[in-house]
């Protein structure tokens, strides 16, 4: 991941100006947190964790993780496929140990 | 240049410590220009073959590689743009330390969810006294909770006693994750006011969302990357 991502967490409740830059960034959608979101260079959102069936949040169900993959496919530069299998091979490994 | 001696200079008392490496090739006209430049901070030239280059992987000049107080390379591979906010990161991280061994769990979390310690010295009663203030007002609860992971512990016992505390009345003390005593405040007859300021005074400072976000965007830029933003909460 850290060869396309700079990945950031901001905390809506303990980091200043949090719950502003969460309201910038998600607008008036809904799902609850957590929630991610991919933006280019000039902080223009390309793709959420909003997948079709709502806010995937931590992914950890297989449609959850796939769509984590989409995000990755819809937005890296210099990950190939196998990369993005790769990443969604561990992402996969864990899940399977949050899931009840 | 000027900007990495500024660097030095701004954070040197808060323990960040520079080191330069020159490339092997050119390495003999390196002296000459520290000199001239009036750089005041160490710089070492690499070994022929390209050792420390090939150990650390550098693929641009400059580039930075971040180690933190316990000696692990934390960020590599970093340029300009994002070379200060990680050293302030990496700085207002707690130093290591021996925790006491009852600790270590609670200091854990805390290195996980950047929070303190808190540990409430005294009887259950005491301990009771202290969380039913802090229940009387939910925005302090939720404060205490965020910003705190707490331990309990009787006053007297190996607990005090690693960290020094001598009180024989109940007494709440607050610690960085590292075990580095901050500030104490004895529990009896502690009222709401006087609980916000010693929570407030003592919690992890606070980064600015917006800091964070800019530098991200900023090193993105740099680096031809992408920006994954998680939003998160305590809870």
């Amino acid at each position: 991941m850290e060869r396309d991502y700079v990945t950031i967490k901001i905390d809506v409740e303990r980091n200043a100006n949090g719950a502003a830059v969460a309201k910038r960034l998600r607008g008036e959608r809904s799902g609850g947190i957590p929630w991610m979101v991919i933006l280019d260079a000039d902080g223009k959102e390309l793709v959420s964790s909003d997948a079709p069936t709502g806010n995937i949040g931590c992914p950890v169900q297989p449609e959850e993780v796939a769509w984590f993959g989409e995000m990755v496919q819809r937005s890296s530069i210099r990950l190939g496929d196998d990369d993005v299998a790769g990443i969604l091979v561990e992402l996969e490994a864990y899940a399977k140990t949050q899931r009840r | 240049m000027p900007g990495l001696k500024d660097l030095a200079a701004r954070y040197g008392d808060q323990g960040l410590v520079l080191i330069g490496v020159h490339t092997a090739n050119g390495g003999e006209r390196m002296a000459a220009f520290v000199e001239e430049q009036g750089i005041d901070y160490p710089v070492a030239i690499d070994r022929p073959g390209k050792l420390t280059v090939g150990a650390f992987a550098v693929d641009s000049f400059p580039d930075y590689y971040v180690v933190d107080r316990a000696g692990k390379v934390r960020v590599a591979d970093l340029q300009n743009g994002a070379l200060e906010a990680t050293v302030q990161a990496l700085l207002a991280e707690p130093a290591p330390s021996t925790l006491p061994a009852e600790l270590t769990e609670a200091a854990e979390r805390a290195v996980r969810k950047d929070k303190r310690l808190l540990v409430l010295f005294g009887s259950d009663g005491d301990r009771a006294a202290f969380n039913k203030v802090s229940r009387l007002d939910r925005a302090l609860r939720r404060e205490i909770s965020n910003e705190y992971e707490a331990v309990s512990a009787p006053l007297g016992g190996s607990l005090a006693a690693a960290l020094g505390v001598t009180a024989t009345e109940a007494t709440a003390l607050a610690l960085d994750a590292g075990g580095l005593p901050l500030g104490s405040i004895a529990m009896d007859g502690l009222d709401r006011e006087r609980m916000w300021a010693f929570a407030r005074e003592h919690k992890v400072a606070s980064a600015d969302a917006e800091v964070i976000l800019a530098g991200a965007l900023a090193q993105a830029t740099q680096q031809k990357k992408r920006v994954l933003v998680h939003l998160g909460a305590p809870w």
